[in-house]
């Protein structure tokens, strides 16, 4: 099967186009140097051109849901939207931490991947990869301190992987260098080959997502409800 | 052989899809409102809207299709509002528009929007031609054009602060009328005095054609304040809207013919939102009436928001500019003749 695989929820856009499993075509784009919004049609008309691909020869899409930027995630899913709806092709979307996770799925430690949210919290969840991904802490939004609270009290050595983790470097290893290993080589990014590996997962079990309803997970909302729930609150 | 294009509007707070035939005849035209959704925070909340837009869109582009029993492929073009507007918002329709484009092999062109809101005009009045006077107000803009010919625009004048729209949001938020402030303004307005106070009218007699408004907004405000601190009574709220209302369409309809005077153009025409209000549509058809000129304005639901003047503006851009690149970008802050 050839699917489609665009993750959109870091800084670095990446597709992939894999068949069953193997990597036919791959790009990551720096957004801080190209507009994801703006390249990511054309990359994928690029990417398909590469192989002699028509777009309705590919057997499903498969798209980074999020955690992750908010308007990435959005350009991302809706762009999908509108390429299912015009050929038909399935959509399947999976967990951007999920797929980070996953990258590092031979690591025999505990694996937390972090993705880098607005007001100084940051998108996490803990894995252990067995015969598929476990939920060992499921996805959370939450300061540095608190995630390194939660994780203290885990047995397991943790393998800390994710999008700028040298920021994070110092605080981690003074609170528990003794459990973590810290991961700032590639793939620290999600990636659309391993989005594109995870959803061929989910449509060979016959799954797909509904794009008529389909949304990102955001796992935070946005401003404006936060404040308005405290003040209903207070 | 006629030419069907699909329009595609997300720049603010309404996801519309629209089928419009050579330009003129409106097949479809569906719009989700968020104003609902958006009510209780007092304006439009630009990542509650990007969210919506991108629920809405794949739901709003299916009917408009249906309705106008058209499949993508018999499109001619794409349509899609790529600026001015809520950059989070654009990027939910100009992504969708440039993969159905890209996927259907069919020609892409963005629109600016308010080039958009003038076209409103032409999907009605086969008698409209250029050059004229157009005002597009809405709760986003206040811009003076003088439309020299079919695509050929000239900004004479802007707000230099609060768009009108914007400040019947405002005065309603205060008094807690709610929102969309222009609507509900107007309907107290009409049991009210507009003569009973005079708010200032910033900028109405100055030279050229700019306006402003936040000095009215603030009038009103420190009125309203003053009076309630002082425990004066104050006058029935009605004559108060009354008379913001008068200050705000005295400046526009001032400005506005003022321009048509020394451009002598034979038309004014009115767009976007606030052109729905009666009370500007009457003062406009009365003032061009005394000149001896004619006034259009849009019907009341292409006023607001809507994908079908997208598609009648692409229709003409394609024609006369050909497609856009699938590349083009969101700008927020696209002005009116600025190319792509």
């Amino acid at each position: 099967m050839k699917i489609l695989g665009i993750d959109t929820s870091t800084r670095i856009s990446s597709l992939a186009i894999i068949e069953n499993e193997e990597i036919v075509v791959e790009l990551n784009i720096n957004s801080n140097y190209k507009k994801t919004s703006s390249i990511l049609v054309l990359a994928i008309q690029d990417l398909l051109k590469r192989v002699d691909w028509k777009l309705d020869e590919l057997d499903g899409l498969a798209v980074s849901l999020g955690p992750g930027s908010f308007t990435g995630l959005r350009v991302g899913l809706g762009v999908v939207k509108g390429l299912s709806y015009a050929t038909s092709l399935p959509v399947v979307g999976v967990n951007s931490l999920d797929v980070l996770a996953y990258s590092w799925k031979e690591a025999p430690f505990l694996i937390c991947p972090l993705l880098e949210c607005k007001k100084g919290e940051l998108f996490y969840g803990v894995f252990k990869y067995l015969h598929g991904l476990e939920k060992i802490i499921d996805y959370k939004c939450e300061s540095l301190d608190r995630l390194l609270m939660k994780i203290s009290v885990l047995k397991e050595k943790i393998l800390i992987i994710g999008e700028r983790i040298e920021n994070y470097r110092t605080q981690i290893e003074k609170e528990l260098s003794q459990k973590v290993i810290l991961i700032e080589t590639s793939p620290y990014f999600p990636g659309g080959a391993n989005v594109a590996r995870l959803g061929l997962e989910r449509l060979k079990k016959g799954e797909k997502d509904d794009i008529f309803t389909m949304i990102p997970f955001y796992l935070r909302k946005s401003q404006a409800e936060v404040v308005w729930e405290k003040r209903k609150e207070s | 052989m006629s030419e069907l294009i699909l329009g595609i509007e997300s720049s603010c707070d309404e996801t519309s899809a629209a089928i419009v035939e050579d330009g003129k005849i409106i097949k479809s035209n569906l719009i989700a409102s968020q104003i609902k959704i958006h009510q209780k925070y007092g304006g439009v909340v630009p990542e509650i809207a990007s969210r919506k837009h991108l629920e809405y869109i794949i739901p709003v582009i299916d009917k408009a299709l249906k309705i106008a029993q058209t499949k993508g492929k018999d499109l001619s073009g794409i349509a899609v509002t790529y600026g001015p507007g809520l950059i989070g918002s654009l990027l939910v329709g100009l992504g969708v528009a440039k993969a159905l484009s890209y996927a259907w092999g069919i020609p892409l062109v963005g629109v600016n929007h308010l080039e958009a809101h003038i076209y409103a005009n032409f999907l009605e009045n086969n008698n409209l031609k250029p050059p004229f006077i157009c005002l597009v107000v809405s709760g986003g803009h206040t811009t003076l054009v003088y439309v020299q010919n079919y695509g050929s625009y000239k900004i004479i004048g802007e707000t230099r602060d609060d768009a009108a729209g914007e400040i019947f949001d405002k005065i309603a938020k205060f008094l807690n009328l709610g929102y969309p402030g222009g609507p509900v303004i107007e309907r107290l307005a009409q049991e009210g005095n507009p003569l009973a106070l005079r708010f200032p009218q910033p900028l109405s007699r100055a030279k050229g054609y700019d306006f402003s408004f936040s000095g009215l907004k603030t009038a009103v405000i420190y009125y309203l304040k003053n009076k309630i601190i002082s425990r004066e009574q104050l006058p029935p709220l009605e004559d108060i809207l009354a008379s913001f209302q008068k200050a705000v369409i005295d400046t526009l309809v001032g400005k506005t013919i003022k321009a048509v005077n020394d451009f002598k153009t034979e038309y004014v025409v009115l767009a976007g939102g606030v052109s729905a209000n009666q009370l500007l549509r009457k003062a406009i058809s009365e003032k061009a009436k005394a000149q001896k000129i004619k006034a259009f304005f849009p019907s009341i639901n292409l006023c607001t928001d809507n994908a079908a003047m997208v598609a009648a503006a692409g229709y003409y851009k394609l024609k006369n500019v050909g497609q856009s690149s699938l590349d083009l970008e969101a700008i927020s802050r696209l002005k009116l003749g600025q190319e792509n």
